[in-house]
């Protein structure tokens, strides 16, 4: 030891501090299973707008579970990640036409963290420190036919103080000059419109379903993409449309010198359509492969739904008779669209939410959609009332062929009203009204 | 449009119906015997109402709940394999390595209840990284490239695995293709090492920034990492005060944690601010005690010409190394830069390299024969740690001191 101490003066006093022993370079465990939330697609919706029949709105929500008081960056769009949504209008499984969004952060004031640097009063409001720009671009058949932009995000709902009079009519609604006419764009926070009790899936597994009914999304945020655009804009000779969206990133590789980001090449790390065929039926492991996919290829996940456990599992536990396997009407269903609703002439089978433009929204929709005779809804097309959890329960138990049922999650309607016009989905909970303090928040009445 | 729901529809409604059906069966299938939530919000929400939480409560309430999961139904996988990530994540934020133990051994039983469940061996490699077990790791994540090829994480594994190990072409093609299969935070700041180790540090500052910019909005203990690390290449370009930025920004999404505080303390050196930084790392000795954090305390205590105390810490680093968290290469550099232990040094520095040959391993070694003045062995040794052109400080002065 005391040979030691002799040693450390002497370095200190010979050679100084360059001299100090290092202890760097150790080994990096970078996180292997971290999530991606901006690239992160939970739900998409596609219907024709209610209060103009003659557009179609579609939807698109990111970042699932954005705490209110996300504070002191809050949440914003990725600006490496390219947001799609694409539509088929000939049923070939194919995009025909895509709507692209590209966002680029932006700060007032580099010298500070905060998020708003005084109240915000409006989207391009100075004490508004940090925000994004975008650009939308529209793509037919593989050609640019116009990019609109750069347009203003709308802000996060921080809290009475730094955003008072958050929300108020059209607020955040940006419009375009677009192929078919006047479109109309919104990109920002708002309430994540789905509503379920996600302990229903444990549920299956044989507890109790009278369990259920708590909103296990109520409070929490996400962030939207929405877009109006005439109809007929969309559509080819059908009137039925099929919707998904994704998103992108772009790829950049290991030995390239100098300081590239991309390689240019971007690699699709989220697809969704239908309601919950993305958490649900494609299994943990094929994740990536299934995110990756395009509808055209869609043959390849056929294993997971020729011979599905549900009706089993609900033969054993509530006494359901199951139909045998292999259940080829499901898979050309699931692929496909419903004959006489939404299915497209010649259609090649692939996942995606289809929608029937023709057929207008009704006065009194009903959130259990085609199952309730509101041919409006759910599975033509998916609006922000319809309750797909419940829909799938009932119908698992025999609803359609006779059985009574009000068999569900216990959660009809979303913990907060939608707005009635674009982009429809509720305001953001407030990051000064914790829903915590306030199970009922009133955000977006 | 009522029509539509005339008799002659009901049949494909009822078909609607067994999709939806169908649309929950899949994964129960594949996730029974788990009892896997397989919803993967629902898998975030877990035990959390609703929030996805890596803060320093949230991986501490993981623990208790998934203990206690784990203790009432052995055979819950998918609750040991969330355990064992807490755990694994813990240990970073608490420096207490024992928790690796425990994570063994909650895998280990998990894969006797379920052999060949995946998500536990592919849990089993993250352990093995953690654990500096990287030839084990190795044939982990080859297995689980076998069972699932499209899965991304299992490049990153196998390629964290070889860069370890010195074997930097399997490593590069590996991150590569995890790039390739999804881009993403982990893929892009994986990137950023294997520039950084080619000596283009502005390059993989960028790649660094893309990781960072990509974990927004998620797990907060991976937003502090990332934020870190480009804090870290900022110190390596000579940018202290851009980097105090990141690592405060690290330090506010998981307030304290080991890789921001360090950063900050080494900025603050930088700067010339050496007692500020002692302070920060005396503080952070007792929550995460690890044997990096001791020498360097020990570094800034010896430059206060506070003698006793720097070898107290030295002491400690040094045991650490030896026991708790061995270390070797690190062992082996400590002992050659003290001018002490060197046969000793050099044996372990040996040993080391017997079973990987990165960089950093033989720059120690190299170091260690220089130190015990076999200067031919250090001159080829020091070579080899200058292979990769990595332009890491360390290495370099080494190089030139060894000639």
């Amino acid at each position: 030891m005391r040979k030691g101490l002799i040693f450390v003066t002497l370095v200190v006093a010979l050679v100084g501090y360059q001299m100090m022993p290092s202890h760097a370079s150790s080994h990096r465990e970078a996180p292997l299973i971290s999530s991606d939330p901006q690239a992160d697609a939970t739900d998409v919706y596609a219907f024709v707008s209610p209060d103009d029949p003659n557009t179609v709105t579609l939807i698109s929500s990111w970042i699932p579970f954005e705490d209110p008081q996300g504070g002191p960056n809050f949440y914003r769009f990725g600006d490496s990640v390219l947001y799609e949504f694409k539509i088929d209008n000939n049923g070939d499984g194919v995009e025909d036409i895509t709507y692209q969004f590209r966002f680029t952060s932006q700060v007032r004031n580099p010298n500070t963290f905060l998020y708003n640097t005084g109240p915000i009063l409006g989207v391009d409001n100075a004490n508004r420190n940090m925000y994004q720009t975008y650009t939308v671009t529209r793509i037919d058949n593989g050609r640019t036919t116009l990019t609109a932009g750069p347009m203003t995000t709308m802000y996060d709902n921080v809290g009475p103080a730094s955003a008072p009079q958050y929300g108020g009519r059209g607020a955040g609604v940006n419009t375009f000059n677009d192929v078919g006419g006047t479109s109309a764009v919104f990109a920002g926070q708002s309430d994540d419109p789905f509503f379920l009790d996600l302990r229903v899936f444990d549920l299956l597994y044989g507890a109790n379903l009278s369990e259920a009914g708590v909103d296990s999304l109520a409070g929490f945020n996400v962030h939207t993409l929405a877009i109006r655009v005439p109809k007929m804009s969309l559509r080819a000779g059908s009137p039925i449309i099929g919707v998904w969206a994704t998103a992108s990133r772009p790829t950049t590789t290991t030995r390239t010198p100098g300081a590239e980001t991309s390689t240019g090449n971007f690699v699709q790390v989220s697809r969704l359509g239908m309601p919950l065929v993305n958490e649900v039926v494609i299994p943990v492991g094929q994740k990536d492969k299934w995110n990756g996919s395009k509808p055209t290829d869609d043959g390849q996940f056929l294993s997971y739904v020729t011979d599905p456990e549900v009706p089993k599992l609900l033969q054993a536990i509530y006494n359901i008779p199951a139909p045998s396997a292999p259940r080829n009407d499901l898979v050309s269903v699931f692929l496909t669209g419903v004959s006489g609703l939404n299915q497209p002439v010649g259609v090649r089978p692939a996942e995606m939410l289809r929608l029937n433009t023709d057929i207008l929204p009704g006065l009194n929709p009903s959130r259990l959609g085609v199952l309730a005779g509101d041919t409006a809804g759910f599975p033509n097309g998916r609006r922000l009332t319809d309750d797909v959890v419940d829909i799938t329960l009932q119908a698992a138990v025999g609803v359609l062929g006779g059985v009574k049922s009000s068999l569900g999650d216990g959660v009809n309607v979303n913990d907060v009203s939608f707005q009635r016009q674009f982009p429809y989905v509720a305001l953001p909970h407030s990051g000064g009204n914790p829903w915590k303090l306030n199970p009922n928040p009133a955000a977006g009445q | 449009m009522r029509r539509l729901l005339t008799p002659s529809t009901s049949v494909p409604l009822v078909i609607i119906a067994s999709v939806m059906a169908m649309v929950v069966s899949a994964n129960i299938k594949e996730g029974r015997r788990d009892r896997r939530l397989a919803l993967s919000r629902g898998e975030r929400a877990l035990g959390a109402a609703g929030a996805p939480s890596t803060t320093r409560e949230g991986l501490a309430k993981r623990i208790t709940e998934m203990e206690a999961r784990v203790a009432a139904q052995p055979d819950d996988v998918r609750a040991a394999v969330l355990l064992a990530d807490a755990l694994i994540r813990q240990t970073r934020v608490t420096g207490n390595a024992g928790l690796t133990q425990q994570a063994e051994r909650v895998l280990k039983n998990a894969l006797r209840e379920d052999p060949g469940n995946y998500d536990a061996l592919r849990m089993e490699g993250s352990l093995y990284l953690s654990q500096h077990r990287f030839a084990e790791a190795v044939i982990v994540a080859e297995r689980c490239r076998a069972m699932r090829p499209e899965d991304s994480v299992n490049y990153g594994v196998l390629g964290d695995a070889h860069l370890e190990l010195g074997d930097y072409d399997e490593a590069f093609d590996a991150f590569d293709r995890m790039m390739q299969l999804r881009p993403g935070p982990g893929s892009y700041a994986r990137v950023a090492y294997a520039r950084e180790l080619q000596g283009n540090v502005e390059g993989a500052l960028q790649a660094m920034r893309l990781a960072a910019d990509a974990s927004e909005g998620g797990d907060v203990e991976a937003i502090a990492w990332y934020h870190a690390q480009v804090g870290e290449l900022l110190l390596k370009l000579e940018k202290p005060g851009d980097a105090m930025r990141e690592f405060a920004t690290a330090s506010t999404a998981f307030p304290g944690h080991p890789v921001a505080v360090v950063g900050y303390a080494k900025a603050l050196e930088t700067v010339g601010k050496r007692s500020e930084a002692r302070a920060l790392l005396e503080d952070l000795v007792h929550k995460s005690p690890t044997p990096d954090v001791h020498a360097r305390l020990g570094d800034l205590l010896a430059a206060e010409g506070r003698v006793k105390d720097a070898e107290r810490q030295y002491a400690l680093a040094e045991a650490a190394w030896r026991s708790d968290a061995p270390e070797p290469k690190n062992l082996a550099r400590f002992l050659a830069d003290r001018g002490e232990k060197l046969d000793e040094a050099v044996a372990i520095a040996e040993g080391a390299a017997k079973v990987r040959h990165d960089i950093f391993t033989e720059d120690a070694l190299a170091w260690a024969y220089f130190k015990a003045g076999r200067i031919d062995q250090a001159r080829r040794t020091i070579r080899l740690a200058l292979r990769t052109g990595a332009r890491d400080r360390e290495i370099l002065r080494h190089a030139k001191v060894i000639g």
